[in-house]
């Protein structure tokens, strides 16, 4: 069990920069997610972790321990690999008991622990099984045991359930949830899946281009995103970006564009006056739009009138992706409802959870 | 008119397809083959002509000394141009893994005597062993040792041989066991280094298992053509040299028998020897693999 401590880390390749300015600190027993898209420079991060990378500037330290210069296995971490990295030569009893065999751990030790392991994640059966001969469930189990059996300080997790099918995914989620809830060890977890992020971070950091967006709770990144490109990536399906302009007219604040006219808050109205710039980026995640016919909503709450382009089903909810003016939205109703193509659907906005971001840095300019 | 349903017409083409193949196995392999088999058993009586005579041509074989050192010969050259050739191909072609300078032009250079025509080869070599003007003895004597009569000493001679045949090998190895290495993801590398294996643990752990299927068909391949081998004793050693009796091959026990002496059905059961001997070197390593080769699939 170990802080994880990263100060100003920076990782280039000749002038090419993946990790700028990584200043965090990862409290020990803590679920710590890294999320963002392809290229963002989240597994760089990990894997200087690991002690796989060089770490260009900057101090990584894990507990006490200064850890940059200290390889890979003397930093007491484990690591599930995306592909697994199971040796292919051998068991799966091998496989677990590998890491504690280079370690001189004696061989009853070893066969305890492995033994524990394997009842933990339901391998027992099968221990004397090649990796070829397993699921890409069993496989991936096989791989998150062999990190177990180590009891190491730290556990890194790379992508590990990104080669694995919708349902079976979600199973494991469950699964890390339960492995992280029963060792009580620090994980850093890297993801380019927010679902995987929101459901298993104590925190999540969002990364883009190798600068961290923003590091908070799962709910606080979804309710306070610090600006656009985490309102964006957080959150399924995306948050809508619409251009509008901030109107006060006859003491009222409202946001005005195309094809929409949306009300404010009290406490947005505040804020937006005293935001310099008339020119804003409105955000509303999909299910913040709600149908004024079901909602029975006065006439002046509805901002906007949406053309109905295609319906998507998905049983609790139905996803309307419109037209709104010219701008294309989605917005999430009840499953109940029916929609048709063309219908002209009477739009509100949940004026509490509305977003606005700058034109100019795209921050959000609610907070 | 002829209708084929569709089935047949598949299997029509697929036929075609293989039919000029098959036709080539046939032509020159399979007939030479059986008709090498078929002279073993006869005499021949001259202008193509043979009669059939029977094992006697075996039970000739089993009491001809040259038969038996030409054996030896075989599989002394064999042995030790495999373990020696298949060694060192291995070491180079974990060494060209390596991200070091110049990659390109060394595998180039290893790679150089597989595409050298083999009588200019043997040819360099040639003056490289000759014992008044040869590259080695200068060398030798530089430093005060006496000369070497590399390819005339019965006790050298197989062993220069040797030397050049695991110099012409390691090339092609190599290359094969390079292709091999570039398979192994960096992944296992990777979580063996954060497993606690070193280099040496990680090489035994690791390459070689991942690298067996590779390592065999190289080993096997390596046998089957040191059995085979006669292009460098016949450029290398002339049919008078002292140490002949001593370098000389089945094959090339063949080729003096049947052209050069003009005994084609001697000849011929000399084959068939080295062929029964292939095939059961070949059979116990199919099924000694089971012990040490790891196929991923």
């Amino acid at each position: 069990m170990a802080e994880v401590r990263l100060e100003h880390i920076r990782k280039a390749y000749g002038d090419n920069v993946i990790v700028k300015d990584f200043d965090l600190t990862i409290r020990d027993k803590e679920f710590m997610v890294f999320v963002g898209p392809s290229g963002c420079g989240k597994s760089t991060t990990l894997r200087m972790i690991a002690g796989l990378e060089d770490i260009t500037s900057g101090k990584l330290y894990i507990g006490d321990k200064l850890m940059n210069d200290v390889s890979p296995k003397d930093r007491d971490i484990a690591m599930v690999f995306q592909n697994y990295a199971l040796y292919p030569h051998m068991t799966v009893y091998e496989n677990m008991a590998f890491g504690l065999k280079m370690r001189h751990v004696p061989k009853d030790v070893i066969k305890r622990k492995v033994q524990e392991a394997a009842a933990s994640l339901q391998l027992t059966e099968l221990l004397d099984r090649k990796p070829k001969a397993l699921s890409g469930g069993q496989r991936q189990r096989v791989a998150m045991g062999r990190a177990v059996v180590r009891e190491p300080s730290v556990f890194l997790m790379d992508e590990p359930l990104s080669n694995l099918d919708a349902k079976l995914r979600g199973t494991m989620r469950t699964e890390i949830s339960r492995l992280h809830q029963r060792l009580q060890t620090t994980m850093i977890y890297v993801t380019h899946d927010q679902t995987e992020a929101m459901t298993l971070g104590d925190r999540i950091v969002v990364l883009n281009d190798g600068v961290i967006q923003q590091v908070d709770t799962p709910m606080n990144l979804y309710r306070h995103p610090c600006n656009k490109f985490v309102a964006g990536f957080i959150g399924s399906p995306s948050m809508n970006f619409l251009p509008a302009r901030i109107v006060g007219e006859e003491g009222e604040v409202y946001l005005e564009g195309d094809g929409f006219h949306a009300n404010v808050s009290y406490d947005m109205a505040q804020k937006l006056v005293d935001v310099g710039a008339r020119e804003v980026l409105l955000g509303v995640r999909p299910d913040d739009i709600h149908d004024a016919g079901v909602l029975l909503a006065d006439k002046k709450e509805i901002a906007g009138q949406g053309n109905v382009e295609i319906v998507e089903q998905l049983g609790a909810t139905t996803l309307l992706h419109m037209r709104l003016g010219t701008q294309q939205i989605v917005a999430s109703m009840p499953g109940g409802q029916e929609y048709a193509v063309g219908q002209q659907v009477p739009l509100v906005f949940n004026i509490d959870n509305l977003h606005v971001f700058s034109t100019h840095d795209e921050r959000n300019l609610m907070l | 008119m002829l209708k084929l349903t569709r089935r047949r017409q598949d299997y029509a083409w697929g036929y075609l397809m293989v039919a000029p193949t098959v036709i080539g196995v046939l032509i020159l392999n399979i007939y030479p083959l059986l008709k090498s088999c078929y002279l073993s058993f006869t005499q021949s009586t001259g202008f193509g002509h043979a009669h059939f005579i029977g094992l006697a041509n075996y039970v000739r074989m089993m009491h001809d000394p040259d038969v038996w050192q030409a054996l030896v010969n075989t599989l002394i050259y064999t042995a030790v141009s495999v373990v020696i050739g298949v060694f060192l191909s291995l070491v180079v072609a974990v060494l060209l893994n390596q991200h070091i300078r110049g990659r390109g032009i060394y595998r180039t250079i290893y790679f150089l005597p597989v595409v050298s025509a083999p009588a200019a080869v043997a040819m360099v070599w040639r003056w490289l062993y000759n014992a008044d003007a040869g590259l080695f003895n200068s060398l030798l004597q530089s430093v005060g040792l006496p000369a070497v009569h590399w390819l005339t000493d019965p006790h050298t001679a197989l062993f220069a041989i040797i030397i050049v045949g695991i110099w012409s090998m390691v090339g092609y190895n190599m290359v094969l066991l390079l292709a091999g290495l570039q398979e192994i993801p960096r992944s296992y590398y990777e979580a063996a280094e954060i497993d606690g294996a070193g280099p040496v643990r990680q090489f035994f752990s690791i390459t070689l298992p991942m690298i067996s299927p590779t390592l065999f068909f190289v080993v096997v391949t390596s046998i089957i053509g040191g059995l085979q081998v006669f292009d460098f004793i016949f450029m290398m050693i002339e049919p008078m040299n002292t140490a002949m009796e001593y370098t000389q091959s089945l094959v090339y026990l063949f080729y003096k028998q049947s052209f050069m002496m003009g005994d084609r059905s001697y000849g011929a059961a000399i084959v068939m020897l080295l062929l029964v001997i292939t095939l059961v070197i070949t059979a116990v390593q199919m099924k000694l693999q089971k012990k040490w080769v790891h196929y991923n699939d």
